[in-house]
C-alpha cells in the first residue's frame, strides 16, 4: 500500500514538473531550460531534499517508461512524411550523417581514453549524439550505464543546440541543408527543436538526420564501440574483443570474429530490405502508389511547408497566446 | 451540448489509446524479432523500421496512427526524465571527472558538427543539379515571419 502511494506520488511529481518545465521552455525557448534538463534537476533536488533514495523512485520509473518503445516506433511517421526530402538529398544526407556519427563516436571515446576514464563511462559516453531513447538502448546492449548515457545525451543536446548554430556560422557553413544535417546528427531532438526555429529546411533535415543517425549508430554500435574502447589496448584487448560479442547468452564460448561476421550478416539483411523499400519509393512509387496519396497537391514542398508550418504555429501559439488566433 | 462534448472527448481518447496500442504492438513485434533472430539492434529501432516499411507498402495508413504517434513524439522528452533521475547515484563521478567529461562532449560535438556540416555543404553546393528545386529559406530567429500555413488560415 505504501509502495503504491510512493509510486503515485512519484509519477504525479514527475508529470507535474515536466508540464511546468515544458511551459517554461515554450515561453523562453532557451536550451538551458530544456524540459529534460530542468525537470531532472528539480526532481533530483526534491528527492535529495526529502532524503528519498533512488531505489524508492525506481518502480515509478519502470511504469513511466512503458511507452518508451512505442514512442521510438512512432518516429517512423515523421521520417515517412519526409521521405521525399530524404531521397532528393540522399548523397548529402547519407555522407553527412554517417561521417558525423562516426566522428562524434570516435572523438568522444578518444578524449575519454586520454583522460583515462573507466570502461563503463567510455561505453556510456559513446552513443551520446543519438536521440535519448535509442542511446539508452544502445548503452544497455554494449554494457554501459543507462542513467549515465542519459546524462551525456542531455548535455550533448544542450551543448549542440547552444553552440551548434553559432559554431556553424563561424565556420561559414550557411547552407540550410548542411546546417540542419549537422545539428540533427550531433544534437538529436533538442537540436532539431532549435533548427525548427531557424528555418523550415533546417528543421526538416535535422529531423531526418536525427532519425537516420539513430538507426546508423544502433547498427554499428555493438561492433565499433567495444573496438574503439579496446583499440590499441595492451592487456585487456582479448577481454574487450570477448565483450564485443553482442550475443550475451553465447558469450561463454564466443570466438569473437566468426560470431561478429554472423551477426554482421544478421544486421545487413534488415538494412537491405529497408534500402529496397526506399529505392522502390524513389523509382517506382514516385509517380503512383501510396506515396502519391499523401501529396495530392503534387508539390511536396507544400506538404512539408504545411507540416512544419503547423509545428511553428503550435510552438508560437503556446509561447504567445493570441498571436495567431484573433483575440475575442 | 455538454454530453456531446463528453462523447467527442471519449471518442478521441479511445482513438488515442487504440493508436498507441497499434504502436505498442509493432514495438512488441520488433522486440520479438530482435530476440528471435539475435539481431544486435535495439528492438525499438527494428519496430521503427518495420513501421516505416508498413507505411511505405501501404499496409498501415498514416491516419491509423497519426494522433497517437504525434502525441508520443511531441512528449518524447518526458520518457527520458525518469531515466535521467537515476543520475543521482553518480554524483561523485561528476565531481571527480566532470571536467574531462565536459571536454569529451564539447570536442566530439564540435568535431561532428564540422564534419557533417562541411561535407554536406560541399555536396550541396557542388553536386546538387542546378535546376533542382530548393525551398525558401526562412529568416533566422529574431524576427520570425508568419509561416505559410498561418497566412493561409
Amino acid at each position: 500500500m505504501g509502495d503504491l502511494a510512493t509510486i503515485a506520488v512519484a509519477i504525479a511529481l514527475t508529470v507535474g514538473i515536466y508540464a511546468l518545465s515544458r511551459r517554461a521552455f515554450l515561453t523562453h525557448g532557451y536550451p538551458l531550460v530544456s524540459p529534460v534538463f530542468l525537470s531532472t534537476l528539480v526532481i533530483i533536488a526534491v528527492l535529495g531534499f526529502f532524503r528519498i533514495p533512488f531505489a524508492r523512485y525506481k518502480p515509478a520509473e519502470e511504469i513511466m517508461t512503458v511507452l518508451l518503445g512505442p514512442a521510438v516506433v512512432a518516429l517512423a511517421l515523421p521520417l515517412y512524411r519526409q521521405r521525399h526530402t530524404l531521397l532528393r538529398m540522399l548523397p548529402a544526407v547519407l555522407t553527412g550523417v554517417i561521417s558525423g556519427s562516426l566522428v562524434s563516436l570516435g572523438a568522444a571515446v578518444a578524449v575519454a581514453r586520454l583522460a583515462g576514464l573507466e570502461r563503463v563511462i567510455m561505453v556510456s559516453l559513446a552513443p551520446k549524439s543519438v536521440t535519448a531513447l535509442v542511446a539508452v538502448e544502445i548503452s544497455r546492449i554494449v554494457g554501459g550505464n543507462q542513467a549515465l548515457t542519459a546524462a551525456f545525451v542531455i548535455a550533448t543536446g544542450v551543448l549542440g543546440s547552444m553552440l551548434g548554430p553559432w559554431f556553424l556560422s563561424q565556420m561559414h557553413i550557411h547552407d540550410p541543408v548542411a546546417r540542419g544535417l549537422a545539428v540533427g546528427t550531433t544534437s538529436h531532438g533538442q537540436g532539431t527543436a532549435m533548427m525548427l526555429q531557424e528555418g523550415e529546411t533546417q528543421g526538416a533535415l535535422s529531423g531526418v538526420a536525427m532519425a537516420l543517425a539513430a538507426i546508423f549508430v544502433s547498427v554499428i554500435a555493438p561492433y565499433t564501440i567495444p573496438w574503439l574502447v579496446a583499440f590499441g589496448g595492451t592487456s585487456d584487448t582479448g577481454q574487450a574483443a570477448h565483450d564485443a560479442c553482442p550475443d550475451r547468452s553465447a558469450r561463454v564460448s564466443c570466438p569473437a570474429t566468426t560470431e561478429s561476421l554472423l551477426a554482421l550478416r544478421r544486421v545487413l539483411s534488415p538494412l537491405l530490405s529497408w534500402t529496397a523499400v526506399l529505392v522502390h519509393q524513389s523509382w517506382v512509387g514516385s509517380d503512383r502508389g501510396p506515396a502519391e496519396r499523401v501529396d495530392s497537391t503534387g508539390e511536396f514542398g507544400h506538404t512539408l511547408d504545411d507540416l512544419l508550418g503547423r509545428v511553428h504555429d503550435a510552438i508560437r501559439e503556446r509561447a504567445t497566446p493570441g498571436l495567431l488566433t484573433p483575440s475575442h | 451540448m455538454r454530453t456531446s462534448w463528453l462523447i467527442a472527448r471519449t471518442y478521441v481518447l479511445c482513438r488515442l489509446v487504440l493508436q498507441i496500442g497499434i504502436l505498442s504492438l509493432i514495438f512488441r513485434v520488433g522486440q520479438w524479432g530482435v530476440a528471435r533472430f539475435h539481431m544486435p539492434l535495439p528492438g525499438n529501432i527494428l519496430g521503427m523500421l518495420l513501421l516505416f516499411g508498413l507505411l511505405s507498402l501501404g499496409l498501415v495508413r498514416e491516419t491509423w496512427i497519426q494522433e497517437g504517434a504525434t502525441l508520443l513524439t511531441k512528449h518524447l522528452a518526458f520518457f527520458f526524465i525518469p531515466i535521467a533521475v537515476g543520475l543521482m547515484e553518480w554524483g561523485s563521478l561528476f565531481r571527480r571527472e566532470g571536467h574531462w567529461l565536459l571536454l569529451a562532449l564539447v570536442v566530439s560535438t564540435l568535431a561532428a558538427l564540422l564534419t557533417t556540416g562541411g561535407l554536406a555543404h560541399l555536396l550541396c553546393t557542388h553536386l546538387l543539379p542546378k535546376g533542382a528545386p530548393r525551398w525558401v529559406i526562412s529568416p533566422p530567429l529574431p524576427s520570425p515571419s508568419p509561416s505559410p500555413s498561418a497566412s493561409m488560415r
